[in-house]
């Protein structure tokens, strides 16, 4: 457990650079929200901002073990006494870290603006707890597609995966939500406006983090008999 | 007998490749046993395997064939990893303070404080990085990257220290220095597999060596055994012409190089001239002589898969 913590607050150490610059942006932008406040804006930043999120946590994880690989640093990790499982959900862990940061942030200042214009805030907390388990979600599955495929094939494996059920809906087929939370996720931040959750929700939430596990323990399975150095040109 | 530190069991490794149609053996039934307690010498021309043959006994990569075991465990055997060392070629590191950067190595070898941080001051002090502990790796010159690459091996006072190009990036005073940390590792019943390309360092310290050449070990020995030969004599004698011998005259004395087939005969030309053989000594090659022949003897790097 210690291993893993190490490596996922090294992780998201080294994306100092992705984080602040989300967070300014973040913040940024929420002040020019607030100065023409209304509450169709105030919708408008959360949903957008939610997708952001969730793309930003698969745009963290993707390139997380290719740039170790490349840089060499993984073989003073590796060398250690660490398991190849711990590795992975090391840089999972990393990749939740930093999509929790900025759920948290987006659910502050989305709560900010609300109690500043004085629009009820019904359904945001569930709405961002959801969201961060669909960041894990995504995260953990751009990582297992980025195990064994090159940064730009993983990014379309893994929207393919995430995304299955809207490339299918133009031939009539509707894959229950609960199969696919990411893609269920982004249909709610679609049309979200600020109502009590249903119960629909929780079942997303449920099959979000068992599915992470299953993408971890696949991610892991695949890595642990993987070289992890690059063979001489 | 004691168990092996490492050994190697008849591992061969193929790098496939994806697009291009010839495969490379970077080793080929490679066998190699590291005794407790020795320095060893790991020596190959560039692309002969050696980093290869480091990484899978750390488990970095796998053997297509074969077997293999490090501290009686087999390869990639991730709690064993907690008793080795290990320093790669060309270090890489995080963008973090060199103390940090040592205490976070040790930490993921299971180390904990007040032992970590003790350790890891010991280090920084024992590779004179106090001075620089707080700042960046990150901006660190070769030589001082190398020196906390150094430390971070040793932080978990490992019982195997595998050490790739250690001391590349040092100058002359850094080499002594490490030099002198393998000798007091050797001292403490420590095992170091050392692969350099610093012929004059091996030569000194170590007990043992293995030259590899293209993916196979190509000799393996003591440094007396592998340097001394039986091909070539040197005679030495007086009272005789130079010339008739074609020696060359030292103090007195002639020289003369001759191979182990005519070394009787030489030595009964000496007397029938009248003159005196006052000693008969076996030609000792230089490391770099040996590692040269056997390198341009075979070809160097790695072999290619024949069709």
């Amino acid at each position: 457990m210690r291993a893993i913590v190490l490596i996922g607050a090294n992780f998201f150490r080294t994306q100092w650079l992705v984080i602040s610059i989300m967070a300014v942006y973040l913040i940024g932008i929420s002040g020019v929200f607030g100065l023409h406040e209304q509450h169709t804006e105030v919708v408008f930043f959360l949903r957008m901002h939610g997708g952001y999120v969730l793309f930003l946590s698969i745009l963290v994880a993707i390139p997380a073990i290719e740039a170790e690989r490349k840089s060499r640093r993984i073989l003073a990790v590796l060398s250690k006494g660490i398991h190849r499982w711990q590795y992975i959900a090391g840089l999972l862990w990393g990749c939740m870290m930093i999509s929790g940061l900025f759920c948290l942030l987006l659910g502050g200042i989305t709560a900010l603006l609300c109690q500043q214009g004085n629009y009820p805030n019904d359904g945001l907390l569930p709405l961002i707890i959801v969201l961060f388990l669909t960041c894990s979600l995504a995260a953990a599955v751009g990582l297992f597609c980025s195990i064994f495929l090159h940064p730009l094939l993983a990014m379309g494996a893994t929207g393919a995966i995430l995304l299955f059920p809207m490339m299918t809906e133009s031939a009539g087929f509707y894959p229950p939500a609960e199969a696919f939370p990411v893609a269920a996720m982004a249909g709610i931040l679609r049309i979200f406006q600020f109502r009590s959750a249903g119960s629909a929700i929780w079942s997303i939430a449920v099959s979000a983090v068992l599915q992470t596990v299953v993408f971890l323990l696949l991610g892991s399975a695949i890595f642990g008999r993987r070289d992890v150095t690059i063979s001489p040109e | 007998m004691l168990a092996a530190a490492l050994e190697f069991n008849n591992i061969t490794k193929l790098y496939r490749s994806f697009f291009r149609s010839e495969n490379v053996y970077a080793l080929q039934d490679f066998s190699l046993r590291v005794e407790r307690g020795e320095i060893f010498g790991f020596l190959g021309p560039n692309g002969a395997g050696k980093t290869t043959a480091i990484h899978l006994a750390l488990g970095l990569m796998f053997p297509t064939t074969g077997s293999g075991r490090v501290l009686e465990h087999p390869f990639g055997h991730a709690p064993t990893r907690r008793r080795i060392g290990f320093l790669a070629e060309n270090v890489a590191f995080y963008h973090r303070p060199a103390a940090k950067l040592v205490s976070f190595y040790g930490a993921l070898n299971g180390m904990k404080n007040p032992q970590l941080r003790q350790r890891t001051i010991e280090m920084l002090k024992d590779f004179e990085l106090s001075e620089v502990a707080r700042r960046n790796a990150g901006k660190f010159s070769r030589g001082m990257l190398q020196r906390t690459g150094l430390a971070q091996a040793l932080v978990n006072d490992p019982e195997l220290l595998i050490l790739d190009e250690p001391t590349s990036a040092l100058d002359p005073l850094g080499r002594v220095q490490v030099r002198e940390i393998l000798l007091r590792a050797r001292e403490a019943g420590k095992t170091v597999f050392l692969s350099s390309h610093m012929l004059s360092e091996v030569e000194q310290i170590c007990d043992r060596l293995a030259i590899v050449i293209r993916g196979r070990v190509a000799r393996v020995g003591t440094i007396s055994e592998l340097l001394e030969t039986q091909e070539r004599f040197v005679i030495t004698a007086k009272g005789i012409d130079a010339l008739m011998f074609e020696g060359s005259q030292q103090n007195g004395f002639i020289k003369i190089t001759v191979p182990a087939i005519r070394q009787r005969s030489v030595i009964e030309q000496i007397w029938l001239a009248g003159g005196e053989v006052i000693a008969i000594n076996p030609i000792r090659r230089t490391l770099e002589d040996l590692f040269v022949e056997l390198a341009q003897g075979n070809g160097g790097g790695h072999k290619k898969e024949e069709a």
